[in-house]
């Protein structure tokens, strides 16, 4: 359905009630602790928490690791928590079994997955990327660069929605391209088969970014052919502040992928300690050391929620609170120059909406003072995330409601909203 | 019946024990289990459960993303400086948590070559040991290949580890960096650092010391022996719990000169000015790179607690008397059954693990888990015992010993066909 072309102006909370009353995904509300006070729009820097981790954690630390000691990396399967909890992620990116595994940071596992990218094109001597990226990628890239491209670093290409465009960059000198499916700023969606395919048609290898994207959109990472991707579990996942990334390597590049770190986990006997490194078969060889197994059990509780819902579903909440959304920023906070930044093309857009109003910073900080959490990224973009499972029709009535407010009476002027943290 | 006179010895000790009580602060510590692998994982503080409960109802549930601003963010560099003044004695400034043990590895021993090469390329060696934790061979054999660089191995005895001589033979100009572990994993072997150190940096090398098996077991004095770089586990004797992030240790004067590969935007000057360019913060920071683990880095916390409390002087001296004890019993009631001892014998050169050897060693070590008798086995036959200081008392050490007697000489008798 599209609100925005069925009655925008005749919409009220009472219609928004009426979709949450509708909505087949309204029960999951309650499967997170949220504050009833709050409006959460910014799942998509950090997930809610399922009611369910608190006891699941407790139970990890006093059984598994209390009680099962060092016993529990086989008796608990600690050790293979890392590809067992990749497994349940696999279906939400149309990745196969046995293709995903958990890594350390984002960041690391970028770096992990960019350097086995690239030797893969040992005799290409560019990396593409996008301005937009977010940062850690395009820092991580540029070590990458240096470290491959020794004595001069691997160049690196930009593209930017005001040019080069993707086609303008490629040519066959290009060895990797890493863009993150969904933009984190602006919510725009790239295409990700049409993207990867002319990747290829160029010889290069495709690394997708989708911290964005992981429970936000439906994702077919095979579908699509790519070759690498990376994602943040602790954003629509619910993972937890900074619980494990994940890595997806394609099948085919298993056998002769070479990761930047080389570590005992990803060692084939890691217990034999051997002297020679021989990297395991599979995506194992991207692991590292130790995996981080408390943040492990967060995400494990979340991903139990994971199972059962169907991102069809999910997909299509997403895109009827992100319409409503943007109607009502439309017929409502037009007096205020408010400008909707995100695609309002449907296929182009993930689970957030950016919006760009002068002294946004300042909006965002009177908004959460009132209860409504979204953030804001620099230099102008205030950003909402519409984490399905728990966002409701009501919540956006009500951010659009008090956001209204803020810029009516002007209160984002006051003096202490302009004060930065260094979160922003 | 008299009281055996090594348990009458155990319960002594016990009684004076000025860190006994620390004992009950551990989950798990009031049931008969014998746990000898504290020196892989530690037990968990019975403080660290509700800390990490209330974190996520009132911290993660209840602050959300504002938790970052509010605290989590310097988390690292907090937790960080704790360990730096309780444990490494090291002052604030030059210490973070973050990634695995060997992700900081590669990052430090990265940063550490690559600015030798800059500076002379002829230092193309890393010199590492060839009884080094496997993990530590691995990220240097990838870091020499990728880098165009050699390894140097320094055979070592597997009962002992890295000497000055030796160390003094291997370095040379060609040196790039040394990589030691300051106690070794398999022997408990304690590697004499400030000398190791003067040695490595008379020859114009940098030295990485690996500090997972002496992180709250071993006193280390990281400013005064003069350390370039160290990394260390915080599951093990700090009871981080399973995988709980690492720490690393730059020296203030090296942070900005050293550059890392793992450029990630929480190493930048600004991480919310985000822009398209990687401009390292010039402190200890700019070693990490994403976001950090927080549900992991808490529990360590509360271990980190009674280290400042109890003064790692204090730890050592339990620590030593609990291995003089294991060997002493090892000598009474193993040696007869041809164990040998595959640690140092002096307590000056050994850390706070006790590695016994026997061929039957691996059946011994399964068996002593169906009693509830945890130790650990390296090979070649190896049964490794850790003694935790705040966790483990001479009673629990005697159980383990009169367990692991038993248990030998039952599989002996069965080898022989006797029982
Ligand atoms: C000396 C040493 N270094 C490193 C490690 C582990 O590294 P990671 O935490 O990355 O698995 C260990 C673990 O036992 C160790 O003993
Ligand atoms: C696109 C993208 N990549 C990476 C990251 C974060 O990386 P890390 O988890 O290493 O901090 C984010 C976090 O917001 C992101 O939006």
């Amino acid at each position: 359905m599209s609100l925005a072309t069925s009655a925008p102006l005749a919409i009220d909370r009472a219609t928004c009630l009426a979709l949450d009353a509708a909505d087949p995904l309204a029960a999951y509300r309650d499967r997170f602790a949220l504050p009833d006070d709050l409006v959460y729009l910014d799942g998509n820097s950090l997930g809610a928490l399922p009611q369910a981790t608190a006891a699941h954690v407790a139970h990890v630390i006093t059984e598994e690791w209390g009680t099962g000691l060092i016993r529990s990396w086989n008796d608990a399967g600690w050790f293979a928590k890392p590809l067992v909890l990749g497994d349940r992620i696999a279906p939400l990116i149309g990745a196969a079994e046995g293709e995903v595994v958990l890594g350390d940071s984002t960041s690391a596992s970028l770096f992990q997955v960019a350097v086995a990218a690239a030797r893969l094109r040992p005799d290409r001597r560019v990396i593409v990327s996008e301005r937009s990226n977010f940062p850690t990628d395009l820092y991580i890239l540029d070590g990458v660069q240096q470290l491959l491209g020794r004595p001069a670093p691997l160049e690196r290409r930009l593209i930017d929605d005001g040019g080069p465009s993707l086609d303008e960059v490629l040519d066959d000198d290009v060895a990797v391209v890493v863009l993150t499916h969904v933009d984190y700023r602006t919510g725009r969606m790239h295409d990700m088969v049409e993207v990867t395919r002319r990747v290829h048609s160029a010889g290069a290898i495709m690394v997708w970014d989708l911290c964005h994207s992981v429970g936000a959109v439906p994702v077919d990472l095979n579908g699509a052919d790519a070759d690498f991707a990376i994602g943040c579990t602790y954003k629509y996942l619910n993972g937890g502040p900074g619980s494990p990334s994940f890595m997806w390597v394609a099948e085919r590049h298993h056998a002769v992928a070479s990761p930047a770190v080389t570590g005992w986990h990803g060692h084939a006997t890691p217990f034999d300690f051997d002297v020679e490194y021989v990297p395991a078969d599979g995506v194992t060889r991207f692991r590292v050391g130790t995996p981080q197994l408390l943040s492990m059990a967060a995400l494990e509780a979340s991903l139990e929620i994971w199972g059962e819902v169907d991102l069809a579903d999910v997909r299509e909440k997403s895109l009827r609170l992100t319409e409503l959304f943007i109607s009502l920023v439309d017929s409502r906070l037009a007096p205020w120059g408010v400008e909707v930044v995100t695609p309002r093309q449907s296929a182009k857009r993930g689970s957030q909406v950016a919006l760009r109003v002068d002294d946004g910073y300042a909006v965002m900080q009177a908004l959460i003072e009132r209860g409504v959490i979204g953030d804001f990224r620099a230099p102008d973009l205030m950003r909402f995330g519409f984490a399905p499972l728990y966002v409701s029709h009501a919540d956006v009535w009500d951010a659009i409601a008090v956001l209204e407010e803020v810029l009516a009476t002007g209160v984002w002027r006051e003096p202490r909203f302009a004060r930065r943290g260094t979160v922003t | 019946m008299t009281l055996d006179p090594h348990l009458a010895f155990a319960r002594r000790m016990d009684r004076s024990d000025g860190l006994a009580h620390y004992r009950k602060r551990f989950a798990g510590a009031e049931t008969d289990l014998v746990y000898f692998d504290g020196n892989s994982l530690g037990r968990p503080p019975v403080s660290a459960i509700e800390r990490v409960e209330r974190f996520l109802r009132d911290d993660w549930g209840g602050r959300l993303i504002r938790g970052w601003d509010e605290a989590w963010l310097q988390l690292p560099t907090e937790i960080g400086d704790r360990i730096g003044r309780a444990v490494i004695e090291a002052k604030a400034g030059q210490t973070v948590i973050g990634d695995s043990t060997t992700v900081l590895l590669y990052k430090l021993a990265r940063a550490a070559v690559d600015a030798q090469l800059a500076r002379d390329p002829a230092r193309r060696e890393i010199i590492v040991d060839t009884d080094n934790f496997p993990t530590d061979r691995y990220v240097l054999d990838g870091i020499a290949k990728e880098r165009g660089m050699r390894l140097r191995w320094i055979e070592v005895n597997t009962t002992a580890g890295v000497t000055p001589e030796q160390l003094a033979e291997a370095v040379g100009p060609e040196t790039a960096l040394v990589v030691v572990s300051h106690v070794a994993y398999r022997s408990a072997y304690l590697a004499d650092a400030p000398e190791l150190t003067r040695i490595a940096h008379d020859a114009g090398a940098l030295i990485l010391w690996d500090l997972c098996h002496s992180a709250g077991s071993v006193p280390v004095k990281a400013d005064l022996w003069g350390f370039d770089l160290a990394v260390g586990c915080t599951y093990k004797y700090l009871n981080g719990g399973p995988g709980s992030p690492a720490f690393a240790y730059v020296r203030d004067d090296l942070q900005a000169v050293l550059a890392q590969p793992i450029q990630g935007w929480w190493g930048t000057t600004d991480m919310f000015a985000m822009g398209p360019d990687y401009e390292p913060v010039p402190d200890i920071r700019r070693f990490l790179s994403g976001t950090a683990p927080i549900v992991g880095m808490l529990a360590m916390e509360e271990t980190l607690a009674m280290i400042e409390e109890a003064g790692m002087p204090a730890l050592r001296a339990k620590s030593v008397a609990l291995t003089e004890y294991a060997i002493t019993l090892a000598g009474d009631w193993l040696a007869p059954l041809g164990v040998t001892l595959a640690s140092p014998a002096d307590a000056e050169e050994r850390g706070g693990h006790v590695t016994l050897h026997h061929n039957a060693m691996r059946e011994v070590t399964a068996r002593l888990w169906q009693r509830d008798v945890i130790p650990d086995y390296r090979d070649p036959g190896g049964l490794r015992i850790g003694l935790s200081p705040l966790s483990t008392s001479f009673e629990e050490v005697h159980r383990g010993l009169a367990a692991t007697r038993d248990t030998l000489k039952t599989v002996l008798l069965e080898r022989a066909g006797l029982a």
